[in-house]
């Protein structure tokens, strides 16, 4: 069960680095051979009876680890996920061609200590910075950067420390996840909570498409009339699956070893399987459902991941209506904002449109109240609402699908009028977590000999909501 | 400082020369520089970086660790296409195993470790034991892979020096990080030796269980790999175990997430209480829930184990189908993977909520999934029979839609469910005659012309229709006309007037102008049992239009002890491809459930275990059950039962 060798490749396959473990691993040449036979779906290849290949795309690059086949499928998956995010914190995403090229000797190293004998072995980003010093970002923050000059500094001037001190061979520290000897200028506690809102909204009921299409036909194209007309309609199907995924973000800059308590309320909702940085002293939490105890590593990490179903649908919604129109041939789309409390505003809200696009060769009369609309690529239009969107807000999208002229026509000598098959909306809005999971307390709760006495730590909460994959059927 | 112009014309000479410039070199900037250039022209397989051996050898007495790193990363790379220059290191790997300072002695301990020469091998061998008891931990765990990887270079070496032992007392070390590498180091021998075999007893068990909060997310991993070879010994041990595992569940890595249910899984058939199963295994539920926000590679193993997992468990997830509910941009493999998940999970009580769902589907634009959301319709009506009434409707209004690769695989299935449920939905067939002309595929031409054979009494036509089919008898695949011709004969027998001239032109197709034996045989045999019994038209009847045997879907289900095998190995590419273990991994042998008072089975196989003893009987690597009483522990004395981790 080990890991056989690492290889980076371009999205074509170019081998951008190599790194072998075992003695004579099969090669890049043989692995992209075998890929391009194999299905485009194909998880895991199957490079002989005792070898597999276990890849992901990230950015532009393709991440391909070869194995024995009796190794448990997860750990190599995960060591995938783990190198691109130590990559992430050494180089800052996106990872590309230059970044790799130009870091080879430190990604080298970095690859060193994280695999042990074919198996990964360290993958804390803190643990690393210890055994690979990054000194090239100093450089260059040095002659100017533009922001946050005081958050890098602070950092950076630690990291150097650290670096001089590994040189001359110093321990190391006693909490696996945490740098020796962190020292800051600016001593900083940040949360962040970012919650992730998936739903499904099921088409209409006849009945209700039926009130709908009746509405629209007394007042065609209503929203030219009223600049804010009366957005959410009465009737609105009920979600079929409502999730919010949660993370609690953790970004100390805390000299010393500080020991950090936070009190979360969930509200009366129920927490789905938890999943717990190991920083995180378990059994308070057991004793203490919603306190987080712990011993942060240095920088950014992520504490908890959780999952809440049954939330409420967020603060944009939107519905599709076809057959509208004197020919029946016309589709609207509607999206609105409600007015949640602490919220002013969602950003980067954008629509997809999502149609047969074997079937339907254009889209005719787009009449969008506001917003942009373009089709992207085939059978996906982007309707986008650049900067902020006010809340009581709402827009409306009609037009007509052009049927390709070279479908056969049905029975009746007509082709079937298409109309969108799917919505789907994403935006991101801070200030709220639809779930109503809010932090009751930050602590600083000891360790604070490392600070000067009079040096208030700066503390900060941020919530986010980001629906991602809002999908309204049609 | 950009790797990237190293690339471009990296001369050795030119290095060479930077290397050994006389000029000031502050914090040894400069040979750090030019040996990043070395390095990335080394793994760009630029062979000319070879000549640069020598004075690779002079840098490596430097004191800084970022260069002896870069150095010995050259060393690794073409020790073996120079060993002479190779062992010319050796002087400086030897004293740095001895710096004051950790990292360079792990550092230089691995390096040893790595080079692929005897000399190397040779020369590790004493330092190795010190460096086992080192006082940093650092070192002590690189020691151990070092043993690991040593003996995989030279086994014979290893076994002889003593090594084994003293990577064995590393179990009882006071830094858990240690006795995972200890442990690690183990398990890597004893997998790839003959002789020697991993038993762990309910001392180093409970141990191991202790430190593993402790150990980082890989440790954890290799832990609970290793915990696979602990057999508890009565129904309490076992579950205490499980409970103590259980924690592990809210991990954020996947791979311990899954590796603990493996083991809770494995500690179960050692439980004989179900209440106390049935408690232990509800935990598995949430955590595989949250696997499902991870990327999509995770999500899929997750599903597929997910998947093995309910086939045992159906309860654990029964009231929360929903989470399985597919978006249509999720990638097909993973939409495919939910589908057969809501199919295990679907009951007579969420089959309307399933049913509203795979309707949903079956108008996606994919037309891969639109096809597999229709057959499932048609087996969920072969499964639950209290819900067929409502499969079927949903079935013909997709029939209406009249979308032809949804009206054929509607056929398919319809098919299949006249199977099971004979004389009881033909009215439907009246719906299906509407849509002959939608079909194109010889699956579903097959499918409809069984039908149409099968109740051609009952159908006004059905000569009419048959005959329209016949007309492009010759160009058919072999499917169809073997359907053709069974379903003429079909017609013949239950309306010998209508029938009469068709089957007589049939049988001659079949018997004088086709090449396939298949149908010629077929035909003929048709054609015997028509002349000779023409007197015992009954007879005939019976045999023609005799009772199948019954279809059922159970046919996807895994029996008993392929399941079992394949819960023994969740995880692996066995739990994703659903096939036992000595099918997927040549050469490997399955884990297997071992002897205990404690082991239960939900399912008797006698051959199996008669197997099982055999086995135990004749290898001496099994056999610390049979061989107790006689104090035979095999070759190697660390396998002996709870001295792995014995205090020390």
């Amino acid at each position: 069960m080990s890991i056989l060798a690492l290889y980076i490749t371009d999205i074509n396959g170019q081998q951008l680095l190599e790194y072998p473990v075992a003695d004579y691993p099969p090669t890049n040449k043989s692995i992209q051979v075998a890929l391009r036979d194999c299905p485009p779906d194909e998880v895991i290849l199957r490079l002989s009876p005792n070898e597999l290949v276990f890849h992901r795309k990230q950015d532009s690059l393709v991440f391909l680890l070869p194995c024995t086949a009796t190794i448990p499928s997860l750990v190599p998956l995960e060591f995938i996920s783990h190198l691109i995010k130590v990559l992430h914190d050494y180089f800052q995403p996106p990872l590309t061609r230059q970044k790799i090229e130009k870091n080879f000797s430190t990604i080298m190293m970095l690859l060193n200590e994280m695999i042990e004998d074919g198996y990964p072995f360290v993958t804390e980003e803190n643990a690393l910075r210890d055994l690979v010093p990054y000194s090239d970002s100093i450089s260059k923050y040095l002659k100017g950067a533009t922001s946050s000059i005081k958050n890098l500094t602070s950092s950076k001037t630690s990291s150097m420390q650290s670096i001089s001190s590994t040189d001359i061979g110093a321990p190391r520290s006693n909490v696996p996840w945490r740098r020796s000897n962190v020292k800051h200028n600016n001593n900083e506690l940040y949360v962040d909570i970012h919650e992730s809102l998936s739903v499904i909204i099921p088409a209409l009921s006849p009945a209700q498409k039926m009130l709908h299409s009746l509405a629209s036909d007394t007042t065609p194209s209503a929203s030219a009339f009223y600049t804010v007309p009366s957005a959410v309609p009465s009737v609105l199907p009920e979600p079929i699956v409502s999730i919010a995924h949660g993370s609690v973000y953790a970004t100390t800059r805390l000299s010393g070893i500080p020991d950090i308590q936070i009190i979360l309320s969930f509200g009366n909702r129920i927490l789905e399987g938890p999943a717990f940085h190991p920083c995180v002293r378990l059994a308070r939490w057991r004793e203490h459902p919603g306190t987080l105890s712990f011993i942060p590593p240095d920088g950014k990490c992520c504490l908890l991941q959780y999952t809440i179903s049954g939330v409420e649908s967020g603060p944009i919604g939107g519905d599709l209506k076809t057959g509208l129109g004197t020919a029946k041939d016309e589709f609207e789309v509607r999206i609105w904002s409600r007015v949640p409390r602490n919220v002013k505003f969602v950003e980067n809200l954008r629509l997809e449109l999502v149609y047969d696009g074997d079937r339907v060769q254009n889209i005719k009369g787009v009449r969008a109240s506001s917003g942009e609309f373009n089709i992207e690529k085939k059978g996906t239009g982007i309707w986008r609402f650049p900067g902020k969107t006010p809340m009581g807000w709402s827009s409306t999208l009609r037009g007509t699908m052009v049927v390709n002229e070279e479908l056969e026509p049905g029975e009746d000598g007509t082709v079937q009028q298409e109309f969108p098959k799917y919505i789907k909306i994403s935006y991101d809005c801070m200030g709220m977590l639809v779930s109503g999971t809010k932090v009751e307390s930050l602590r600083i709760t000891s360790g604070r000999q490392g600070l000067m006495e009079n040096a208030k730590p700066y503390k900060g909460v941020k919530y986010m909501t980001k629906g991602t994959d809002i999908v309204i059927r049609g | 400082m950009s790797d990237a112009k190293f690339f471009a014309k990296g001369k050795a000479a030119e290095l060479r020369v930077e290397l050994k410039s006389d000029k000031k070199d502050k914090n040894f900037a400069r040979r750090k520089t030019t040996l990043k250039r070395i390095v990335a022209n080394m793994t760009m397989n630029n062979n000319e970086m070879i000549q640069l051996f020598p004075d690779i050898l002079e840098c490596m007495n430097v004191d800084s660790l970022e260069i002896k790193k870069m150095c010995f990363l050259y060393l690794i790379n073409y020790a073996r296409v120079k060993p002479d220059l190779a062992n010319k290191a050796l002087s400086t790997l030897l004293s740095d195993i001895n710096d004051r300072s950790p990292l360079i002695r792990a550092l230089a301990l691995r390096t040893m470790s790595c080079v692929p020469l005897g000399t190397y091998a040779r020369a590790i061998v004493e330092p190795l034991q010190d460096l086992l008891r080192d006082s940093d931990p650092y070192v002590r765990k690189t020691a151990a892979f070092g043993v690991a990887k040593l003996w995989a270079a030279d086994p014979n070496l290893v076994e002889k020096s003593g090594l084994i032992e003293s990577v064995n007392q590393l179990l009882v070390d006071s830094n858990p990080t240690v006795v995972s590498a200890g442990l690690a180091a183990l398990s890597d021998i004893t997998d790839k030796s003959d002789g020697m075999k991993l038993a762990i007893g309910y001392q180093d068990a409970s141990k191991l269980i202790k430190i593993l909060p402790d150990c980082n997310e890989w440790s954890q991993t290799y832990i609970l790999t290793a915990l696979m070879s602990y057999t508890p010994q009565d129904t309490a041990e076992a579950l205490l175990m499980a409970e103590r595992l259980s924690p592990r569940l809210a991990h954020s890595n996947a791979s311990v997430i899954l590796g603990t249910i493996r083991v809770m899984i494995y500690l179960t058939n050692y439980i004989s209480d179900d209440s106390a199963v049935d408690m232990l295994v509800r935990r598995f539920g949430p955590p595989l829930v949250t696997l499902l926000s991870k990327p999509y590679e995770i999500q899929y193993v997750a599903l597929r184990n997910c998947f093995l997992i309910l086939q045992q468990y159906p309860y654990i997830l029964q009231n929360n189908i929903k989470v399985f509910f597919c978006k249509y941009n999720d990638p097909i493999y993973i939409k495919v993977s939910k589908l057969e998940i809501i199919f295990l999970l679907a009951s007579e009580e969420n089959m309307p909520e399933i049913l509203r769902e795979l309707r949903e589907y079956a108008s996606e634009i994919d037309v891969q999934f639109v096809r597999k959301a229709v057959r499932a319709i048609g087996k969920l009506a072969i499964k639950i029979k209290g819900s067929a009434r409502a499969c079927i409707d949903t079935l013909l209004d997709l029939v209406a839609t009249r979308v032809s690769y949804i009206v054929q695989e509607a056929t398919i299935v319809i098919k299949n469910i006249f199977r099971k449920y004979p004389n009881k939905y033909e009215s439907i067939i009246t719906v299906l005659c509407k849509n002959l002309d939608s079909l194109d595929e010889p699956e579903a031409k097959a499918a409809m012309i069984w039908i149409i054979g099968q109740y051609a009494d009952r159908i006004e036509n059905s000569d009419e229709i048959l005959d329209d089919f016949l007309f492009t008898f010759k160009e058919e695949t072999i499917e169809v006309q073997l359907a053709l011709l069974t379903a003429t004969v079909k017609l013949f027998v239950q309306r010998p007037a209508k029938g009469q001239e068709l089957v007589l032109q049939v049988l001659k197709w079949a018997t004088e102008e086709t090449d396939n034996p298949d149908l010629r045989d077929r035909g003929y045999m048709y054609w015997r049992l028509l002349s000779s019994s023409s007197g015992n038209a009954d007879l005939t009847r019976q045999i023609v239009m005799g009772e199948k045997p019954a279809v059922t879907v159970e046919s996807d289900k895994l029996d008993d002890k392929t399941l079992e095998e394949l819960t023994l190995n969740i995880g692996s590419l066995a739990s994703i491809y659903m096939r036992p273990v000595n099918q997927i991994f040549k050469g490997t042998k399955a884990k297997q459930l071992e002897q205990s008072p404690a082991l239960r089975r939900a399912f008797s196989d006698g051959p199996v275990m008669t197997q099982q003893m055999n086995v135990t009987s004749s290898a001496a690597e099994d056999g610390e059950d049979d061989f107790a009483d006689t104090g035979y522990r095999g070759p190697d004395v660390f396998a002996a039962r709870g001295d792995l981790l014995s205090e020390a």
